[in-house]
């Protein structure tokens, strides 16, 4: 009897010893690209993000990282551990995120990096997760609906910013109110100096997801899609983030995420901005010419 | 010397357009500020000179409030405060208005103390003449207070062309906010700064030289 309750013991014990890397195997999709060595070893990723800019990388009330990026860079440490805790996430700002990522501080930069000419220099880019550009805010109850809308009003924006530079060039109409913080011009638009404040699409639902009496509209113009930022000549690890990128695309895991982050009545303004199964891939392409006017 | 910066004076040139918009707006702003704060100046300082109840104290109070508060709060309360309560005013009037209303506030003290500087012997000798009270006002204590304020109104004035450049905080398109835009897009810092702090700098000079030609003009033969 004793003899018969350990061997029982034993079946379930080797049992589940065997069929452990089976369930993980079928719960983490193989990769048409392996993990480059040195990670794999490590047994963990580490990686630069944003923990200032919400809704993209932030630190929330609890301590913790989350945003947009944030679901990309634990799902990047499912697919290579098994466990999306397997990452070790270091805060980035603007100016020091690119000599993190060449200095070898970390392996990637998850980091709102949109993709110029001058930056595909000095860093890799993987294929592009997110493509931003430069849109509006208006009020709620505003009729303006297109760029067309605002020749020869007056629109408020950051001095010496994308849009300033855009504006001047393709829409040399439209009065421009610039003050050097995002504060001053939007209290410009609350008090109707303005009929709208333009800015990259991503800080604008920053603003709109704190802020309800505003909305975005406006077509994208100054495109720049995000990638993520490996150093350059890591072909291998280029492979791995973009096999990555395309399984995430192919389970539409970049809409259902961006789903969580950005607000229901902004979410029409985002349809195109990741990609997702079945529909043409985003392309650096349009960022080649970041102030082209699309005939406005 | 190598600054690791190439200089190109090009540049100011082929923006000569916009910066001659800017200065002709920051001479605008100058002439509006300078003239209304010595009118209002005046007024203001002959009412605390003359100690008139209630009004005295209330030119006190204002006096106190605009020269114990920087002048760029004071534009941004203008600017962004006072649409809060329902009172919109464009980015002109606000520069106007502050630059008026902080030269009044300064030109006060100074017809004030000129005003009392004035000995009181010709006031007595316009009353023994039988001139009335306004009549002394006008014609004799006036005019001397205002030679007397003279130096120091020519201060103020200097200061109000200077701080004209402040009305980039409320994106009005004057010299110094026309210039850092230019910046902002183009870096071009040294071409630019060099080129707006000489403007400032003989527009500062010739102000100066002007109002000591009018104080020349209405000196009296010693």
């Amino acid at each position: 009897m004793k003899l018969l309750q350990a061997t029982w013991v034993a079946f379930f014990f080797l049992t589940a010893l065997v069929l452990s890397p089976i369930t993980t195997l079928a719960a983490t999709p193989t990769l048409s690209a392996p993990l480059p060595q040195p990670i794999e070893a490590r047994g963990k990723l580490i990686v630069g993000v944003k923990c200032d800019y919400p809704p993209f990388g932030y630190v929330d009330a609890a301590g913790k990282h989350a945003g947009f990026e944030i679901d990309i860079v634990r799902r990047l440490a499912y697919y290579a551990f098994g466990n999306p805790e397997a990452v070790d996430m270091e805060c980035v700002t603007g100016p020091d995120r690119i000599p993190s990522l060449t200095s070898g501080r970390v392996d990637l930069i998850v980091s709102v990096l949109s993709w110029t000419p001058d930056r595909a220099k000095i860093v890799g880019f993987s294929n592009p997760y997110f493509d931003s550009s430069v849109r509006m805010i208006v009020p709620k109850d505003s009729s303006i609906k297109s760029w067309a809308d605002v020749r020869g009003k007056t629109v408020t924006t950051t001095t010496g910013g994308t849009p300033a530079i855009w504006l001047s060039k393709c829409m040399p109409s439209v009065h421009q109110l610039l003050f050097d913080n995002t504060a001053d011009s939007i209290s410009a638009l609350n008090d109707g100096r303005a009929v709208a404040y333009s800015q990259d699409m991503t800080l604008l639902v920053g603003i709109t997801s704190k802020n309800p009496a505003f909305k975005i509209v406006g077509e994208g113009v100054a495109r720049g899609p995000f990638g993520v930022g490996i150093k350059l000549g890591n072909g291998e690890l280029t492979k791995w983030v973009n096999a990555a990128i395309a399984q995430m695309t192919k389970r539409n895991f970049f809409w259902k995420s961006l789903q969580k982050w950005i607000p229901k009545d902004d979410l029409s303004a985002f349809v195109k901005s990741v990609p997702r199964p079945g529909r043409p891939p985003i392309s650096y392409a349009e960022a080649n010419d970041i102030y082209k006017c699309y005939g406005f | 010397m190598n600054l690791g910066y190439q200089l190109d004076p090009a540049y100011v040139v082929r923006h000569l357009g916009e910066l001659g918009d800017g200065l002709a707006w920051t001479l605008v702003l100058t002439t509006i500020g300078l003239c209304g704060g010595i009118i209002a100046g005046l007024a203001l300082g002959a009412v605390r000179a003359y100690r008139l109840p209630v009004f005295s104290n209330l030119v006190a109070a204002f006096v106190e409030l605009i020269r114990n508060t920087p002048l760029f709060v004071q534009i941004f309360f203008l600017y962004f405060g006072l649409p809060k309560i329902g009172m919109r005013a464009s980015a002109f009037e606000v520069a106007c208005a502050s630059l008026i209303i902080w030269g009044a506030a300064y030109n006060a003290e100074n017809y004030r103390a000129a005003l009392l500087a004035v000995p009181y012997q010709y006031e007595e000798a316009g009353r023994a003449l039988g001139l009335g009270e306004m009549r002394t006002f006008w014609s004799i204590r006036l005019p001397i207070a205002i030679r007397f304020a003279m130096p120091s109104v020519t201060n103020i004035s200097v200061e109000t062309l200077k701080n004209s450049a402040l009305m980039l905080a409320i994106s009005f398109p004057e010299l110094t906010d026309t210039a850092i835009n230019l910046v902002a897009v183009s870096f071009r810092v040294f071409e630019l700064f060099i080129v707006i702090g000489i403007t400032y700098l003989v527009l500062a000079a010739s102000l100066t030289q002007l109002m000591r030609s009018v104080e020349h003009r209405l000196a009296w033969p010693a």
